[in-house]
C-alpha cells in the first residue's frame, strides 16, 4: 500500500488472506487503521479454549473438528511441503483440479449449502410442491427451504428437530439435550463423535456394545475396510448390516437381543 | 524507482498454443482406479473429476473468465523476490478509504470480482463505492499463474527484498 502512495487504509482478508491480515494487524504498520477478517486462524489452533454454549457455536465447533479430522490435509501439504505438491499442480490439470474441488471441502456442507442443493434437485426434478421430511440435522435443512422457498413446500414434518435460527431460539431445549446427551459438551465430545479414535486409550479398548453408536461406527468401518470413516447418515438410517449384538454390560441396552439369524 | 518497486500494468492473455495444451494434458490423462468407498471420504471421487475435466476441456469459455478480469487494472508488482498480481481498482470519491482485501489459497482474485466492481472508466449503473478497494493476489508457492511466477530458482528470496538492487 506504501507502493501505491496510500498513507491510510484498511484491510480485509479471509482464509489464508485472513492469517495475512491478521498479520498486518499485528505488525501494525504505519497507516493502517484497521483490520476486518472473515476467517479466525487462531481459532483452529485453539478448538479445546473455544465457547461451546450456544447451538451456533456449537456447530462452528463441529465444523471445525471437521475441518481438523477430514479435511485439512491440503494445508498440512501446503503449509509444509509447498514446493512438492507444486510439481504435480503445474504440471497435471486433472491434479489441479482435484485439489481445488477437494480442499477443504467438508467445511462447506452448510445448512444453507444444503439447503441450495435440495432446492436445485427439487426444481430439476420439477417436482413442483413437495412434501419435504426433515430429520435432525436435515431439519434444519427443511425448515430453511420452507422459509426460503415456501412455494415448493406442500407438507412440511421435522423429526428429531428443534427451532432454528432465532437469537435465542437455536437449537435443541436444555431438556431435549438433557435426555439425549449431555447439555453442555465440550470439544472432547465433538471429537469423539468424529473421530473415535482420538479417545482415551482405555476407553477405546473396553469392548463397544454392537448396538450403541460407537459400537456401530466400529462395525461400520470394519466391514467397509480400514479406510473407511464412520457414515454418520448411514448411521442415523439403521445400517442394519453393521450392527452387532448388544453388550451385556451394556447399561442402554440392558435385556435388548440380537435376533438375527 | 528502482525496477524492483516498479508497479508495472498487466492483462491476462493466454495463448492459443496454451489452451490447446491444456485440452491435450486433460485428453492424455492417465486415471487412477476408482475409489473404494462410496463417498466422498477419500477424496474428490472418479467420476466426479472425470466429468469436470470433461466440461473444463470441452465447454468451459476461458476466453469470458479473461475478459472479466481485464476489464479492470490489473499490476504486478515484485515484493520479497516474487511478482503479486493485483487489481487496483480506485474510487470517483476524492477522499474514499482506500481498502487491500487479501484472497486465501487454493484461492483467487476470481473470488473478489464482485467486491471489486467494474472498472470506474466504464459506466456505473450500481451505487458507486464508497472506498477505493484494492484486491491483492498473494503469491501461491509452486504455482505458476503468469503474474505470481517466483523468481528463478536458486535466486535467495532474501537478496531479492524491496529496495535492494
Amino acid at each position: 500500500m506504501d507502493r501505491l502512495g496510500y498513507t491510510r487504509y484498511v484491510a480485509q482478508g479471509g482464509d489464508q488472506g485472513a492469517a495475512v491480515t491478521d498479520a498486518m494487524g499485528r505488525q501494525a504498520p504505519a497507516g493502517l487503521a484497521g483490520i476486518h477478517l472473515n476467517f479466525l486462524r487462531e481459532a483452529l489452533g485453539n478448538v479445546g479454549g473455544l465457547p461451546a454454549d450456544s447451538g451456533e457455536e456449537r456447530a462452528a465447533l463441529a465444523a471445525m473438528n471437521t475441518f481438523r479430522t477430514s479435511g485439512s490435509g491440503y494445508f498440512l501439504e501446503q503449509a509444509t511441503r509447498p514446493q512438492t505438491i507444486g510439481y504435480a499442480l503445474l504440471d497435471s490439470p486433472v491434479a489441479l483440479a482435484a485439489w481445488m474441488l477437494d480442499h477443504d471441502t467438508d467445511s462447506y456442507y452448510t445448512i444453507e449449502q444444503m439447503t441450495r442443493d435440495a432446492i436445485a434437485f427439487i426444481t430439476a426434478k420439477e417436482l413442483g410442491e413437495a412434501d419435504l421430511l426433515g430429520f435432525s440435522i436435515g431439519s434444519f435443512v427443511a425448515q430453511q427451504i420452507a422459509l426460503v422457498r415456501p412455494a415448493i413446500v406442500r407438507r412440511l414434518v421435522l423429526a428429531s428437530s428443534a427451532p432454528q435460527g432465532a437469537a435465542g431460539r437455536h437449537g435443541w431445549a436444555p431438556e431435549v439435550i438433557g435426555a439425549i446427551g449431555t447439555p453442555k459438551t465440550s470439544p472432547a465430545a465433538y471429537l469423539d463423535v468424529f473421530s473415535p479414535g482420538q479417545r482415551p486409550a482405555a476407553e477405546q479398548a473396553r469392548k463397544p456394545c454392537g448396538a450403541c453408536p460407537q459400537g456401530l461406527r466400529t462395525g461400520m468401518r470394519q466391514r467397509r475396510g480400514r479406510h473407511a470413516k464412520p457414515n454418520m447418515m448411514g448411521l442415523l438410517l439403521g445400517d442394519s448390516q453393521s450392527w452387532a449384538a448388544p453388550a451385556a454390560d451394556c447399561p442402554r441396552h440392558a435385556g435388548v437381543r440380537d435376533e438375527r439369524r | 524507482m528502482s525496477s524492483e518497486t516498479e508497479i508495472r500494468p498487466f492483462r491476462v492473455n493466454v495463448p492459443d498454443e496454451a489452451i490447446a495444451d491444456l485440452r491435450r494434458r486433460i485428453a492424455a490423462t492417465r486415471w487412477p482406479t476408482r475409489e473404494l468407498v462410496a463417498d466422498r471420504s477419500q477424496g474428490v471421487q472418479l467420476a466426479t473429476i472425470q466429468e469436470l475435466t470433461r466440461y473444463w476441456a470441452a465447454d468451459y469459455d476461458w476466453r469470458s473468465c479473461e475478459a472479466k478480469l481485464n476489464v479492470l487494472p490489473q499490476f504486478t508488482t515484485e515484493i520479497d523476490g516474487v511478482d503479486i498480481h493485483f487489481i487496483h481498482v480506485q474510487s470517483r470519491h476524492e477522499n474514499a478509504l482506500p481498502l487491500i482485501i487479501t484472497h486465501g489459497w487454493p484461492g483467487s482474485v476470481i473470488e473478489l470480482l464482485e467486491v471489486a466492481g467494474p472498472s470506474p472508466t466504464r459506466p456505473r449503473t450500481a451505487e458507486p463505492p464508497r472506498t477505493r478497494s484494492t484486491s491483492c493476489c498473494r503469491p501461491c508457492p509452486a504455482t505458476d499463474s503468469p503474474a505470481s511466477r517466483p523468481r528463478p530458482a536458486g535466486t535467495p528470496a532474501a537478496s531479492r527484498a524491496p529496495g535492494s538492487s
